[in-house]
């Protein structure tokens, strides 16, 4: 079930200019992600919105939201059973504003929740059905088209997000998707996740070892189509 | 193109501002002067940028989220409320036999003579002290309860 909303540009302008999110780097692309200063920024405004005032808790939400659809997908590689933990996630997390741990520990606290919330669903899901298509995911391609950088063939990037998903064991696809797609720095991946940095780099080499050779692999006779 | 193998296999690890020749480093300076390698390490830089913008998901609707955690809050409480009210006819029999059954037995108890000590000024002497029986009979202040202590004798 996902949920409907309103235009991305709206929330990333929003968040950069009341919260200092987005401090560039490697995460310019759709201005989108979290950065290290923007989970630190969540640890505020969850300080912010434990008071009661509507438009901080929206404000949380808006923020926070993104970041847990985006962490249960990459644990189930599947859009639509990360739209549901993303939901069941925020709400639990709305409701239960009095149990929200304070600041600094605001970010592993709702990674934790997320993550279990996402095992959960995984466990429930082998007794269903298998997972989904990433055509859900796949079908966001045309509304960010326009940029020759991302103009790869569906198939390809099918092919990738298939490796990123679903061929990479989980801890390497979480370190890379948090370092390498959303910017975060390794220290900062290694307090969220709660493992120890140097793993956390370990990881991240296997990652984008198995990952780059597949990109290279689609893509082998590079030399020839150059001048 | 077999000098580029090895730098390809770098690429492979390489960190993103490395691959964008950005950083000043070994590698970098090679994919700024080498066509083919930076060509290679523009197809790794824009196939992490299509992820992560396939990453990213679709909008969120902050207000919805809220109202719908709100009335999951209120769906709650009326269910707690409707569920102790709509208790089916049986389940109230069920309980009132309960609370009988509970008064019955707690009533008594109730009621049962308390078995208060005497403070020691007024601790009285026994009935009977029956030395070659190991018994010893003491009176209560409550005269329907007399204390008969049967006790073993040890060698000290």
């Amino acid at each position: 079930m996902a949920v409907s909303g309103v235009s991305l540009s709206r929330f990333t302008v929003a968040a950069d200019s009341k919260l200092g999110l987005g401090d560039g780097g490697h995460m310019a692309v759709g201005g989108r992600g979290p950065t290290l200063s923007g989970l630190s920024a969540l640890g505020e405004l969850a300080d912010r919105a434990r008071k009661g005032d509507r438009a901080d808790l929206e404000q949380l939400v808006s923020v926070a939201s993104p970041l847990v659809r985006r962490w249960a997908l990459v644990r189930l590689a599947d859009s639509a059973d990360a739209d549901d933990v993303m939901q069941e996630v925020m709400i639990r997390v709305i409701r239960s504003a009095e149990n929200w741990p304070m600041r600094g520990s605001f970010a592993p606290w709702l990674y934790t929740v997320t993550r279990n919330a996402a095992t959960d669903r995984l466990r429930r899901r082998g007794r269903q059905r298998d997972v989904g298509g990433f055509d859900a995911l796949l079908d966001m391609v045309p509304a960010v088209g326009g940029d020759p950088s991302l103009a790869l063939a569906r198939s390809e990037l099918a092919g990738l997000l298939d490796t990123l998903l679903r061929e990479l064991p989980y801890r390497q696809r979480e370190v890379f998707d948090l370092i390498e797609l959303q910017g975060m720095p390794a220290k900062e991946v290694a307090r969220l996740i709660g493992i120890r940095a140097s793993s956390v780099r370990g990881s991240l080499l296997k990652a984008r070892r198995n990952l780059r050779r597949r990109i290279l692999a689609t893509w082998p006779d590079v030399g020839e189509d150059l001048p | 193109m077999t000098g580029c193998a090895a730098w390809t296999k770098r690429l492979v690890l390489a960190a993103p501002e490395e691959l964008s020749g950005m950083a000043e480093t070994e590698l970098s300076r090679h994919v700024r002067g080498c066509r083919r390698c930076a060509a290679e390490a523009r197809r790794i830089v824009s196939a992490n940028e299509a992820l992560r913008v396939v990453m990213s998901g679709p909008e969120i609707d902050a207000a919805s989220l809220i109202e719908q955690a709100r009335h999951a809050d209120a769906d709650d409480k009326t269910a707690r409320r409707k569920q102790w009210m709509t208790v089916p006819k049986m389940a109230w029999a069920a309980m009132a036999a309960s609370v009988a059954a509970a008064a019955v037995i707690v009533v008594p108890l109730l009621r049962t003579p308390t078995l208060e000590p005497f403070p020691p000024q007024v601790r009285p002497q026994p009935l009977v002290d029956a030395a070659d029986y190991n018994l010893v009979v003491m009176p209560t202040r409550n005269p329907d309860i007399t204390i008969l202590w049967f006790y073993k004798e040890t060698e000290e």
